[in-house]
């Protein structure tokens, strides 16, 4: 019993000193310290033009890294997008059973009881409620169109899980409708970048993928709209894309989630 | 028109919920949390408001009475049996699975004090049987072992409160 008590302390001042003789040498080396006080050359770029209005390379967001995804390199993530798309394609392409006869759908009833099934009913509002907040305020805290879409895929995945594939397809949310929403999205976000180039064509110099003005360019999304109750800052386009973001995330996931349970709950049946 | 009363109560406990989320109380964000709000209300209404007519006031104020005194006298009791218990030196516990029945109908009374009896230290509920109508409850403390006993020690008291409720 004593000895292990003084074996313990001496574990532990053993453990005690290495931790604050790292500390110390960390220190020393001002490793703790590099780089915070000072940015790199396109950090800086970045840091200083996009959140700041009076700079002519502003995008009038505060949220940086949204700004950069839409704005610096939007058509980088429309690409993104689209090879979301396709894969949701090829998912569907293999797995779908639209047109088919006899689709086995779950009901969920094997495997959950009704405490599962009541408060996944519940929390599944609150989680649409929550992806909403974070795709429209993506372009002024962090989230954005992506990540709120894919935090309301969370609802869809609870919904499959109690209640099986059934539930889902009945109300309303079917293969031929979710790639549908999915496409309209993507389409939408390609033709907002698209109108600068209209605007080329008959007014004066424009960018593909272009937010608001540029020196050398008056082309411009309304990016703060005076209503009577207030002004609304919308960052130009990113709103926008956000919103479509928001929705192809949404309707694409879930359906290659639908798919997925539905291949699940077939099991080994042919 | 209860239905549509319904539905615009629950938008605004959505929009409460968005607002709280976002964290900005400007006109605007009130105005963008009530149409997020009803139009989520008006999507899910037809799962979740299963008796929009047992809309009352009544229930609204029991429901409130209930979950101050479950989260202070009772939530407080039963961590003060469960703190006695973990700082005695008695080691001879003798837990038990018991089968506690239930009365209630609703799903939501069901679930409920289901949930009930999983948050207050002591007792959790590993399964249940929606046929036979009975909760199977793991119980740190049983005094009895009988389907009565454990109905009257674990479950009678969340279960006559929250059948005003739901009920």
């Amino acid at each position: 019993m004593r000895r292990s008590k003084s074996f313990l302390a001496i574990c532990l001042i053993t453990a005690i000193s290495i931790v604050l003789i790292l500390a110390f040498l960390l220190n020393i080396s001002g490793l703790t310290t590099y780089g915070v006080n000072e940015l790199t050359g396109l950090a800086k770029l970045f840091v200083l033009n996009i959140p700041d209005p009076t700079k002519p390379w502003s995008s009038h967001a505060f949220e940086i890294v949204t700004a950069i995804l839409w704005d610096q390199r939007g058509l980088d993530t429309y690409f993104e997008t689209s090879v979301l798309f396709l894969a949701i394609v090829a998912s569907v392409a293999l797995l779908s059973y639209y047109g088919r006869r006899h689709v086995h759908e779950g009901t969920g009833d094997g495997y959950t009881t009704m405490i599962v099934k009541v408060v996944t009913k519940l929390v599944v509002p609150i989680i649409a409620v929550v992806s909403a907040s974070i795709a429209i305020h993506g372009h002024l805290t962090p989230g954005g169109g992506f990540q709120g879409g894919s935090v309301f895929v969370v609802a869809p995945v609870l919904m499959l899980l109690a209640y099986g594939s059934r539930f889902l397809s009945s109300r309303g949310f079917n293969e031929l409708r979710l790639l549908a929403i999915r496409a309209l999205s993507v389409t939408l976000i390609f033709v907002v970048g698209l109108l600068p180039v209209l605007y080329l064509l008959t007014h004066g110099t424009a960018y593909l993928f272009q937010n608001t003005y540029k020196p050398d360019s008056a082309f411009t999304y309304p990016y703060l709209i005076p209503t009577p109750i207030g002004m609304i800052l919308t960052a130009g386009s990113i709103m926008i894309y956000n919103i479509l973001e928001f929705f192809a995330v949404a309707a694409g996931f879930t359906l290659a989630i639908l798919l997925l349970t539905r291949e699940f709950e077939r099991g080994d049946k042919k | 028109m209860r239905k549509a009363v319904s539905i615009i109560i629950y938008g605004l406990l959505m929009a409460i919920v968005y607002l709280v989320y976002t964290g900005v109380f400007s006109l605007v964000e009130i105005i963008l949390s009530i149409a997020i709000g009803l139009i989520v209300a008006y999507i899910f209404a037809g799962d979740i408001i299963t008796y929009p007519s047992k809309f009352s006031l009544s229930r609204i104020y029991h429901a409130i009475a209930y979950l101050i005194k479950y989260f202070t006298v009772i939530e407080a009791r039963a961590h003060w049996s469960v703190m006695k218990i973990i700082l005695s030196r008695n080691t001879s516990l003798k837990p038990a699975i018991v089968r506690v029945p239930f009365k209630a109908n609703n799903p939501y009374t069901i679930v409920f004090v289901a949930n009930s009896i999983t948050n207050t230290p002591g007792t959790v509920v590993v399964d249940m049987d929606e046929n036979k109508k009975a909760y199977y409850v793991h119980w740190l403390t049983p005094t009895s072992l009988t389907d009565d006993d454990a109905y009257r020690n674990i479950s009678l008291e969340f279960e006559k409160h929250l059948t005003k409720v739901f009920e």
